[in-house]
């Protein structure tokens, strides 16, 4: 339970690192270039970085709810896996990506 | 084809110079050290960028030995109105 909270936050906090790296770079290429790609990219790296931003709030920041998730007694276990999971692999989509634009 | 094109140059932090590179080769086939020269580069940023370049098949090596000049490939010839939209927003 520690655990997946805590990976939770982690990949989360780590996406919002990435995701502002990666938006400096496609901004930076949509203020030379204008390029209509560089706003897809620019679209899509910033919802992804509204929603970790979100969640870091929430479970690592927020008085009430960061208290509640990591309470085993309060949060069951299975959407709690679920969740930190998909925190997880989103995290290893993002590193790829960054790995490869930041060539 | 085209997809290659935006991503090697609009979605890479590298882009800007790859763009530089390419409009210079554009106008006169050059070898690495004369590009690290004329677009004032580090001579490993210039060797770098071509070879992701190459990589991609924008650009092709003369092939010779010595002093090997880089231009653009065939397939960056056919779609050369993409290319120049791109190459031209560059300074």
């Amino acid at each position: 339970m520690d655990v997946l909270v805590t990976l939770l936050r982690l990949s989360a906090a780590l996406s919002v690192v990435l995701l502002v790296g990666l938006i400096y770079v496609w901004g930076r290429n949509y203020l030379i270039f204008r390029s209509k790609h560089a706003v897809g990219l620019l679209v899509f790296a910033g919802i992804l970085l509204l929603q970790t931003t979100i969640t870091t709030y929430f479970y690592t920041f927020h008085p009430a709810v960061s208290g509640w998730v990591a309470n085993s007694e309060l949060v069951h276990p299975l959407p709690l896996f679920v969740m930190s999971s998909a925190q997880v692999l989103q995290l290893g989509g993002i590193v790829f990506i960054t790995w490869v634009s930041w060539d | 084809m085209e997809a290659v094109l935006w991503y090697v140059f609009v979605g890479t932090r590298g882009g800007e110079n790859r763009a530089r590179l390419l409009r210079a080769l554009d106008d006169q086939p050059r070898n690495p050290n004369q590009l690290a020269d004329d677009l004032n580069l580090d001579y490993t940023t210039v060797r770098h960028h071509l070879d992701v370049l190459v990589e991609n098949d924008v650009l092709r090596n003369s092939g010779d030995e010595h002093g090997a000049i880089y231009l653009p490939t065939d397939r960056a010839r056919t779609n050369w109105e993409m290319v120049e939209e791109i190459i031209e927003q560059v300074e």
